[in-house]
């Protein structure tokens, strides 16, 4: 072996040994990218050796040309080799740290919707799945669409079932949703028309049982062959499916409302009781010549329920005044619904 | 499957066929669904032709002059570079007036030389093949008494029907229950109905030999009839004639021998699978029965499989010889030196064939077949067929049929009441004795019954039709119930006749979608944002009314009120908010955010409800801005909160102005007025409705309650309010429309912007807006402070710009001109960038 060879491979050792331990120390990533320029690079460690390499004998080029390469891979397997430590410490530091994760998260408060318009977007997501459009109208109405068109001639003494609230303007604040009806059928024209209305009314009576102020949802189906059977089934369906409860039986009891003939309070049977929860019937035919519908051809039902009633068996709440004080621990006990 | 209108045409007179056009209607509107039709082989006036003798063209090296007879008095002469063409060939003539690849010919001058047309090769006229070459005849083409279907042909004559030239080729996607569609036959009969030609083998046996049949009683239901016939002497290994090759062809497979081609000739005809055995391989006899566990069959696609218990199998005495059903083994199979063939035909259960495919990886055009059923009555017609197009094409004698088992006894009779029919189709016109004449005329036999089940003869006087009988014909294998002749009627009446009948009742669709600013949505994204829904009564006092001054008219008073506190009507929902935000307060609830959705009542001479009863959400925000907790320290909100959640929930539907006066309950300077944006009106699909006239409407006001009214109602630090109307917001319908998103990274640059101390942010905004193009797509506020370090009175924004390319990389020369542009507007604005 010529004296240049052997300088040569020693020098590469030596090379070798120093990489080994400056890798070896180099303890953040920053210091393994400056320990493998220095070796690598144009400039680097390696330089000299290269020069030496092109001065060595021709027939001992190939072995110590080979020798050379075998450094360079072994520096960049010592470079590997530091980027895999340094990984694992990364690993074992974020192990070692430990926190209490007994303590409440982090949290932004959730807010929530009030507990009658949760019944009536319960209700009306039932409804619209029977297949009832949504309706809208006026919460200050005219005597027209709140008794004369639903058949409750004027002095009739059935208007002072209902405590009403008239405007300066002699317009009035609806006492029940039933006006939309009318309006619906007006707007609508042709059956089959099937429709609900859910909104606030208004009675002048407060006391511990009354606000007034409340909400209802009516509901009308008029079509060629609707019956009062269909109503019960109806009926029957929609609270099984409110209160969640295949149990609940109905039962109509006879009643008197001007615009429905024949009429009736619809209860339903539930944990042991009867409960009173909508008051119906068949549309009256004055009702529907008012919405300029064809009463010989057509007839329908019509129910109406109060929300607060819904709500208050649907949520176990025990004082309509509840609603309308808006606790916040009170509304706060409906989130996430 | 590929359909041939030529091969059609051998089961349906002529005038039950209609044009390309009316076949592929009629097969997809009876649910034969036709993907393309397309014609092949776009030619005529070919001829058959016999080179009498070739010799050089004088003007080219790779020219030929031929002298062709084409059955005139004298042979034409007819230029040829073909390197195959040699004396005695019969070749396909195009004389002038031809029509090849739909150009017509005439006669030309090749290098100096009239020619009288031109040889073709096969590629020329849509027979596949490569075109190196002219196509020849077969040698005994113009032989008259050679073996093979008769074409009469000799040199002059056209070549149409020889070649089965000029066809359609429709390609059908056939659905799983209609196996007996998977032929010519099944096809034309769903054109022709009962005025299909049903195959007839007309066949007599040469002799009286016959081969064993014996079916293991316990295979009987899975293979109840096995035929198979014998031809001795034949040549299985010669070509197949051009005729049969072209047939196969336009279904798509390729001629393998004469054998082969009449097994899958047999099957796209008439939809009996057949195969072919060498009979010298054979030993003893053919019997059916189910494998032996592992017994173990190699299949002539080369593959050896283990059989199970319920793989069904054809046997010799000795050993299994095909996989009944699915594919042949290669040790029987026919070979070029077949001379001695079994042809198999038989009937398989569907039942005995499905899975099989799967189970052994296997592709087999039988199997496919018989899992969807083949009709059973075809079986020994088929095999006699095969056998006789295998003598005329082959050679041999043939034998009798021989057989084990029968067909599997007819289905019983369907019946469906004719009332119950029009009831589930909903098609009243559809008379009963109607539907039975459609049925009949399908090929489906009806008979009209009366309501005891009584046949009725006389159809066409007779009110007593009442139920529609139906013997489902052999290769119906769909036709179990009576919703499936129900089915068959109104596709034979035609689904496009069916009416639109809505059901009882009516259709109600609900109006879609969810609008965005509909109560109900309204309501769940407030909640969403920590905001609490409350109602209140819509009577107020009018001491509210009046001290919060919301510029609404005069409240609607009462006449009749329960208390003085509810006695007018409201003009804003803030008095009700305010009241329960300090209800609450008093209950030590300090924490709050409130909102209501509600009408208000507002003074107008207008009947129209609407406008004078609209809706609005109000919102009342006070305390911290979170609840107190351990992890993040409290932070009262202020009017950024404020305005945050309305940038929130009106996202770019909404635009934000400082510049018009307030209403009066807030504090002149820490609150915004907010108008819909004109783009919330454009950004919706082309189909959505209602753009309102005035595209920039009013809808409300936000920020901090004006500290003197605060003071007044008795809030120590004014609460944060906003209250909008929803109404001019109904309108707005949104269906996001996909933007696409660039796969190329994203570049951001930050800007240090110092501005003048008059400056607003709103106009250092605009400014970077105005300025801001391609490829910026995002602009961020991330910092804003005034400081000692900055002159005097300056105030200094950080602005965030972030980039991408759309259809590259950016360069930094992209990046430069972009940022330059802002960088610019900002100086010529009078502003400063920090470095």
């Amino acid at each position: 072996m010529p004296d240049s060879t052997a300088s040569f491979i020693a020098g590469g050792e030596d090379i070798a040994e120093e990489a080994a331990a400056l890798f070896t120390a180099a303890d953040t990533e920053h210091a393994l990218d400056e320990a493998k320029s220095a070796f690598l690079n144009k400039n680097g460690r390696l330089r000299p050796l290269m020069q030496q390499l092109a001065k060595l004998d021709a027939d001992a080029r190939p072995a110590a040309g080979q020798q050379l390469n075998e450094l360079r891979r072994r520096i960049e397997q010592y470079y590997e080799q530091g980027k895999v430590r340094l990984r694992q410490i990364a690993v074992q530091t974020a192990l070692k740290q430990t926190i209490d994760a007994t303590l409440p998260g982090r949290r932004t408060k959730v807010g929530s919707c009030h507990p009658i318009s949760l019944a009536t977007e319960r209700a009306t997501t039932i409804l619209s799945g029977i297949g009832f459009q949504i309706a809208d109208g006026p919460e200050i109405e005219t005597d027209y669409y709140n008794f004369t068109a639903l058949n409750h001639p004027e002095n009739h003494p059935a208007r002072s079932m209902h405590d009403t609230f008239y405007t300066a303007d002699n317009r009035l604040l609806r006492t029940h949703t039933s006006p939309v009806q009318i309006r619906y059928m007006l707007a609508q024209k042709t059956p089959p028309i099937r429709a609900i209305a859910p909104g606030r009314v208004y009675r002048c009576d407060h006391d511990a049982t009354h606000s007034p102020m409340f909400h209802q949802i009516e509901g009308i189906w008029i079509d060629e062959q609707i019956s009062f059977s269909h109503l019960k089934s109806i009926l029957g369906a929609f609270f099984r499916s409110f209160f969640d409860d295949d149990n609940i039986i109905v039962r109509f009891r006879p009643s008197f409302f001007p615009f429905t003939e024949p009429s009736a309070e619809c209860d339903i049977f539930r944990n042991g009781k009867w409960l009173e929860v909508a008051g119906c019937g068949m549309i009256h035919p004055n009702v529907l010549q008012h919405g300029k519908i064809d009463h010989a051809k057509y007839r329908g039902f019509a129910f109406g329920m109060g929300v607060e009633r819904l709500a208050m068996l649907l949520y176990g709440i025990n004082d309509i005044r509840l609603f309308f004080e808006n606790d916040a621990r009170f509304l706060a006990q409906f989130c996430g619904e | 499957m590929k359909i041939s209108r030529r091969w059609l045409s051998d089961f349906l007179p002529p005038a039950q066929l209609g044009d390309d056009e009316q076949i592929a209607a009629l097969l997809t509107a009876r649910g034969i669904e036709v993907e393309s039709h397309d014609v092949v082989a776009d030619v005529s006036g070919l001829i058959g032709g016999t080179v009498l003798s070739v010799r050089p063209h004088p003007g080219a090296d790779k020219l030929r002059l031929c002298d062709v007879d084409i059955g005139e008095s004298a042979p034409v002469e007819i230029v040829c570079g073909a390197p195959n063409v040699a004396v005695g060939q019969h070749v396909v003539v195009a004389p002038p007036g031809a029509v090849l690849g739909g150009n017509k010919l005439s006669k030309r001058d090749i290098r100096g030389v009239e020619s009288n047309g031109m040889l073709c090769s096969d590629a020329e006229i849509g027979l596949g093949g490569d075109s190196d070459g002219i196509m020849a005849l077969e040698a005994d083409a113009f032989d008259s008494t050679a073996s093979g279907v008769a074409f009469n042909l000799s040199p002059g004559k056209s070549l149409d029907d020889y070649l089965q030239l000029s066809d359609t080729v429709f390609d059908t996607a056939i659905t799983p229950n209609r196996g007996d569609c998977l032929s010519h036959l099944g096809v034309a009969r769903e054109i022709g109905g009962n005025k299909t030609i049903s195959p007839d083998a007309n066949f007599t046996p040469d002799s009286q030999e016959q081969f064993k049949v014996e079916i293991d009683p316990k295979a009987q239901n899975a293979c109840p009839l096995y035929n198979c016939i014998i031809i001795r002497g034949a040549d299985a290994a010669r070509p197949s004639p051009w005729w049969l090759k072209t047939r196969l062809l336009r279904c798509g497979l390729r001629s393998i021998n004469a054998a082969v081609d009449i097994t899958n000739y047999i099957m796209f005809a008439c939809g009996q699978p057949l195969h072919a055995f060498d009979l010298d391989t054979l030993s003893g006899g053919i019997k059916v029965r189910f494998a032996k566990e592992n017994e173990s069959l190699t299949l002539l696609n080369g593959d050896t499989v283990a059989c199970r218990t319920d793989t069904l199998l054809i046997a010799d005495h000795e050993k299994a010889v095909a996989m009944g059903g699915v594919m042949g083994g290669s040790d029987t199979a026919v070979g070029d030196n077949t001379t001695n063939i079994l042809l198999e035909g038989a009937f398989f259960a569907p039942s005995a064939v499905r899975g099989k495919t799967m189970e052994f990886g296997l592709t087999s055009d039988a199997a496919y077949r018989f899992e969807r059923g083949v009709n059973p009555l075809m079986s020994p017609t088929a095999v006699q067929m095969g056998a006789k197009l295998i003598q005329q094409i082959c050679g041999g004698t043939i034998g009798t049929l021989s057989f084990d088992g029968a067909p599997p006894p007819p289905p019983p009779p369907i019946d469906i009441h004719g009332d119950a029919l029009r009831g589930l189709i909903g098609v009243p016109t559809i008379s009963t004795p109607q539907a039975a004449n459609l049925l009949t005329d399908a090929g489906i036999p009806a008979q009209i019954c009366d309501a005891q089940g009584n046949i009725v003869t006389d159809i066409e006087n007779n009110d007593s039709a009442a139920i529609i009988r139906v013997l489902p014909p052999s290769w119906r294998f769909d036709l179990e119930y009576p919703a499936d002749i129900a089915e068959e009627v109104i596709r034979l009446w035609g689904y496009d006749k069916l009416p639109e009948t809505a059901p009882p009742g009516g259709l109600n669709i609900p109006p879609m979608p969810p609008l965005p600013y509909a109560p109900a949505t309204v309501r769940r994204r407030f909640a969403a944002m920590g905001f609490s829904e409350i109602i209140t009564y819509a009577f107020v006092s009018p001491q509210w009314e009046t001290r919060l001054n919301a510029g609404r008219g005069t409240p609607l008073p009462i006449q009749n009120p329960i208390s003085q506190d509810m006695s007018v009507m409201r003009t804003t929902l803030l008095g009700g908010l305010i009241d329960r935000a300090l209800f609450n307060l008093n209950h030590r609830q300090e924490h709050l955010r409130l909102f209501e959705i509600g009408r208000c009542f507002i003074d107008g001479n207008s009947d129209e409800w609407r406008q004078t009863q609209p809706l609005f959400i109000g919102g009342i925000a006070l305390g911290s801005t979170t609840p107190t907790q351990w992890a993040m320290p409290e932070r009262g909100g202020d009017f950024y909160d404020c305005r945050g959640w309305l940038e929130e929930f009106l996202q770019s539907d909404a635009d934000f102005c400082t510049q018009s006066p307030r209403p009066a309950f807030l504090h002149p300077q820490q609150s915004v007025n907010i108008y819909t944006a004109e783009s919330a009106f454009t950004n919706t699909a082309a189909n959505a409705v209602a753009t309102p006239t005035d595209k920039r409407q009013y809808i409300g006001a936000a920020g901090v309650l004006h500290p003197a009214i605060a003071d007044e109602f008795g809030f120590r630090r004014p609460p944060l309010v906003f209250e909008l109307c929803l109404e001019p917001l109904a309108a707005i319908r949104r269906l996001p429309q996909m933007q696409p998103i660039s796969r190329f990274p994203l570049v951001r640059r930050d800007l240090s912007v110092v501005a003048p101390a008059e400056a607003t942010a709103g106009e250092v905004f605009e400014c970077v807006k105005q300025a801001a193009k391609a490829p910026i797509c995002d602009i961020d506020f991330f910092d804003y402070y005034k400081s000692d370090n900055i002159a005097q009175g300056k105030k200094c924004y950080g602005i965030r710009l972030s980039m991408q390319g759309t259809t590259a990389n950016l360069t930094e020369t992209d990046i430069r001109r972009a940022l330059d542009a802002v960088v610019n507007s900002l100086m010529t604005a009078g502003m400063e960038l920090r470095q």
